[in-house]
């Protein structure tokens, strides 16, 4: 028996023997190309030695080399060899003198197979490996070796994937030709119908990164990695660790799932087609060099991943040259007709190529039916809603929490009050448990479903209102509901839409209520602020300003300028708090619209900042506020600043009045 | 000894073999005939473990020769069109040869390369389509092969390379056993070398039997009458090919010859002669019968 395994392994070897001599040319060029990157490194090291460069900056700039530039252009090396190679090392199963010679060979199909892809998996890890260690030594091994390391996996992982696919693919067909096309079209196919699908998916109100990301993982990006989760070319390309990939990853939320999901998914995946095309070699019919597929299926389902990504790129292509309008049914009967016409001719084209000429029309009239139906039938289905999960709303007593993203500039809709330190893409978040608050964002959920409705065509896409810009306002804000069951929806709202948000009550009464209870907090009140603005009459201006644990009175309005006027009382900013809050309880959040006699209070809770229009039915405020007034006129000789509106801004009426100080 | 039991290869709708069974017996040369497209190098490629039958096996001394090593390491198969990688020399292809049969021998490697003076070193696909075959036969045998497996391979061989061939293939027969299937459309190759024949028209065994019955059992008949008879006379023979000049005929009859004699002794002829068919007329005479003949 073992003698029997070692000449079993014996033929492995002598195959893959074979293999590598039979392309020692290709290796030697792949090997040179690859060496050229540490020695290109060691020259310029030279050079800028001879530039007097400090040794920290010829650290660095040999740090930066050997791990952005050349990682690069290792992995895009290793993943051409591979893929150039694999096509040479598989074809004796795609020519019939090669299939006579080699199936009459004394080894087993699945040791010929093995033997094959092991030598090109050597072929290619072997160099890489001593490549990057040379890197390492002259990048300086202490710095580099870690993050090296780590590069070099995830290289050899993406060659090991590459090697699985074109083993994978090459017992399936029968022709060269057949699996340069497949592998091309599985490379470029499905992240093509990935891309257009997420496209569209993201145009759903409520859906921006469907199949992508979760706000908590902060910027809402692409999951590249799930994308191209048929594509060893690019995929090894979409792991942050790879430089080229910083630029679709924002840093603080990039790092550790997309690498983990690389390796994991790709071992795995490797693993499988490798398993997949052991138990397929074994029944492949030889006599298919050639002449077309050995398994029909694989043909059928790459013809049909590529007529289905033509046709929706033809859709795109057509929409792009009638004009391109979301917001008629016009774009989407567009659409369809380019995913008819370009899945056809995908189809047509892979006919020829596959079938070499129109044999089996039949079946191809009923192919590209499959595919078209698949490319219009994904575009209906998610366009549509998704069959409800554009309205889909939880109910309120199913709700645990809710979590309310939404970024900083949805309350800054004026200029006037833009925070300097407002920084794009920077996620605020409302964590709801309490049910009146939960109840009130279901209601401020539904207003945007509402909304979508409303305002939507055939098409969900088209609740982007495209009429002028006068009367869009830009939301980005997410739901986030934890169920009782365990379970998690989640809905993402972000573009144009033409209706104020700002002004719904049950947000405002969501966003207030939070304020309040940040100023409860008495942690956030060195950094926080009220400013309540009166304008009972015409002339007179009131202005009460609480910083801190103090209140002044003052005259200037600007946040910056030192407050001119000293202390009434310390912690007067939690007593106004406390009776915002037992106001906003009781009234609600009041309608500017409606009211008579209204103050603004605008509120600088450590770093957040919000609007809240008062009027005297605020009876708690209002008392409040009387009641510093009255402690006012108990410590200062002068009740009162007078306050006017100018071009300038709020200025005091007599400014030598403010260098008064007042004792308590 | 090689059996194959109701063996079935279909391509697509096509039937290449079609369920049939024979064997052939150890130490013999056994030659494989038949029409275009009757199944000869399909029938090979399932002997030798290339093709995967649609029914039925190919047994090597009861191993199913199919993706079994042990089996396949006891054969050699030189294909219609050997295969040679570019840049392959004999120097390599041998390398790899003996690294892949136990029973590579470099005595005969030396041997055979001193009967086939070819250029070690030279890329084989840089040389003629006969030297590409000599090329493959030095290295077949140089396997020390118990069954060797040939498709057409005196295609492209001069008569002295061809006769040097057969005599090589005779004394591995004689001198250790070997068994020998050779394909052809050539029959009269055969004649000088094969023991047994198996002639295929549409994927089906029309004939198989050893060549010298195959000969003993059809003869060509010469027979003239002095008298003017009509074809009529033969009624009851099985006779094919007849052809009439005068009060000549020629025809083609199978069955003992001293049988044969006696009932033509009845229309009492002037002259008679039986000639033993060449395999090319036993071909002909054998596709004859089953409707494939030139018309």
């Amino acid at each position: 028996m073992s003698a029997m395994r070692l000449s079993k392994f014996n033929n492995i070897y002598s195959i893959g023997k074979h293999t590598f001599k039979n392309n020692f040319g290709l290796c030697i060029a792949y090997w040179v190309a690859l060496f050229i990157f540490p020695l290109r490194s060691l020259m310029s090291t030279n050079l800028l030695q001879n530039r007097y460069a400090t040794p920290m900056e010829i650290d660095y700039y040999r740090y930066m080399s050997a791990y952005t530039i050349d990682s690069l252009a290792i992995t895009g090396l290793a993943l051409l060899f591979t893929t150039i190679v694999g096509f040479r090392a598989f074809s004796y199963m795609h020519s019939k003198r090669k299939t006579d010679y080699y199936g009459s060979l004394p080894i087993t199909r699945t040791a010929h197979l093995l033997g094959a892809a092991g030598s090109l998996a050597v072929m290619a890890i072997v160099p890489l490996v001593i490549s990057t260690f040379i890197s390492m030594l002259t990048a300086g091994f202490a710095n580099t070796f870690g993050e090296l390391s780590k590069l070099m996996a995830i290289q050899i992982l993406a060659v090991l994937g590459n090697i699985a696919m074109l083993t994978l693919l090459s017992v399936v067909s029968g022709r060269l030709a057949d699996v340069v096309v497949s592998f091309i079209m599985l490379n470029v196919g499905v992240p093509i119908i990935a891309l257009i699908l997420n496209f569209f998916a993201g145009e759903l109100p409520g859906n921006k990164g469907m199949v992508l990301a979760h706000p908590d993982l902060g910027e809402m990006q692409m999951n590249l990695p799930l994308i191209t989760a048929l594509s060893p070319i690019f995929a090894p390309y979409t792991v942050n660790k790879l430089p080229f990939a910083e630029h679709f990853y924002s840093k603080p939320l990039s790092s550790a799932p997309n690498t983990l999901f690389y390796i994991i998914w790709w071992a795995v995946l490797s693993v499988a087609m490798i398993a997949l095309a052991v138990i397929l070699v074994k029944k492949r019919k030889a006599e298919s060099a050639q002449s077309g597929f050995a398994y029909m299926q694989a043909r059928e389902m790459i013809k049909a991943i590529s007529a289905v990504a033509g046709g929706m790129l033809g859709g795109l292509f057509v929409i792009g040259v009638v004009g391109y309008d979301f917001s008629d049914n016009g774009f989407s009967l567009w659409y369809m007709f380019g995913c008819l016409l370009f899945s056809f001719l995908t189809e047509i084209i892979l006919q020829l190529i596959y079938s070499k000429g129109f044999k089996e029309m039949s079946r191809f009239f009923i192919n590209w039916g499959v595919s078209a139906l698949i490319a219009i039938g994904s575009f209906v289905f998610i366009m549509s809603g998704m069959f409800g999960y554009v309205s889909k709303l939880p109910k309120t007593d199913t709700i645990e929490s809710v979590d309310v993203y939404y970024t900083s500039d949805y309350t800054a809709q004026s200029d006037y009050y833009y925070r300097e330190d407002y920084a794009y893409g920077r996620y605020e978040k409302l964590t709801l448990t309490d049910k009146d608050r939960i109840g009130k964002a279901v209601e401020l959920h539904k207003s945007f479903i509402d909304h979508a409705n409303e305002h939507s065509a055939f098409v969900y896409s088209s609740i982007n209102i495209t009429e002028g810009d006068y009367d869009r306002y830009s939301y980005d804000m997410c739901f986030v509901y934890k169920l009782k069951d365990g379970s998690t929806l989640t809905r993402y709202y972000e573009g144009y839409f033409g209706y104020d948000f700002s002004d719904n009550v049950n947000w405002r009464y969501l966003v207030n209520m939070d304020t309040i209870d940040k100023l409860k907090n008495t942690d956030a009140l060195d950094n926080s602020g009220i400013f309540i603005y009166a304008s009972g009459d015409e002339e007179r201006h009131r202005q009460f300003a609480f910083m801190g644990e103090k209140y002044y009175e003052r005259k200037a309005d600007t946040f910056a300028e030192k407050p001119k006027k000293s202390v009434v009382a310390d912690g007067a900013i939690n007593g106004l708090a406390e009776a915002l809050a037992e106001d906003i309880s009781e009234k609600g959040i009041l309608d500017y619209e409606k009211l008579e006699n209204p103050m603004e209070a605008h509120l600088y809770i450590d770093g957040d900042y919000l609007l809240l229009y008062l009027d005297d039915s605020y009876t708690h405020t209002m008392d409040y506020l009387n009641s510093l007034d009255n402690l006012m006129e108990r410590y200062m000789y002068m009740r009162g600043v007078d306050m006017v509106e100018d071009d300038q801004g709020f200025v005091s009426e007599d400014d030598d009045e403010a260098d008064w100080e007042v004792t308590e | 000894m090689i059996e194959f039991n109701r063996l079935t290869k279909r391509f697509g709708e096509n039937v290449a073999i079609d369920g049939i069974s024979s064997t052939v017996a150890d130490g013999v040369i056994c030659g494989l005939a038949g029409s275009n497209g009757s199944g000869k190098s399909t029938l090979l490629r399932m002997m030798t473990g290339v093709y995967r039958p649609d029914g039925g096996e190919v047994l090597i001394d009861g191993v199913n020769v199919f993706d079994s090593p042990t089996a396949k390491a006891r054969c050699y198969y030189i294909s219609d069109y050997p295969y040679f990688a570019s840049g392959m020399s004999i120097r390599k292809l041998a390398a790899f040869t003996k690294s892949m049969y136990k029973t590579w021998d470099n005595d005969t490697f030396l041997k055979l390369s001193q009967s086939f003076p070819l250029n070690h070193n030279a890329p084989i696909i840089n040389m003629s389509k006969g030297m590409q075959r000599q090329a493959a036969i030095i290295i077949a045998l140089s396997t020390k092969p118990e069954y060797l497996f040939l498709d057409e391979i005196f295609d492209g061989l001069d008569p002295v390379i061809r006769q040097m061939f057969k005599k090589i293939i005779i004394e591995n027969v004689t001198d250790r056993g070997m068994t020998a299937v050779i394909a052809s459309h050539n029959l009269r190759e055969f004649d000088d070398i094969c023991d047994t024949m198996i002639m295929l028209h549409n994927g089906k065994i029309v004939e198989n039997s050893s060549v010298d019955e195959l000969k003993s059992t059809s003869f060509k008949v010469q027979i003239a009458f002095n008298r003017d008879v009509t074809p009529d006379i033969f009624a009851g023979l099985s006779i094919i090919n007849l052809m009439q000049r005068s009060r000549y005929f020629t025809f083609i009859i199978s069955g003992n010859e001293d049988e044969i004699r006696q009932k033509l002794a009845v229309t009492e002829p002037a002259f008679i002669d039986l000639v033993p068919l060449t395999l090319e007329e036993v071909f002909i005479k054998e596709m004859g019968d089953v409707g494939y003949e030139v018309v």
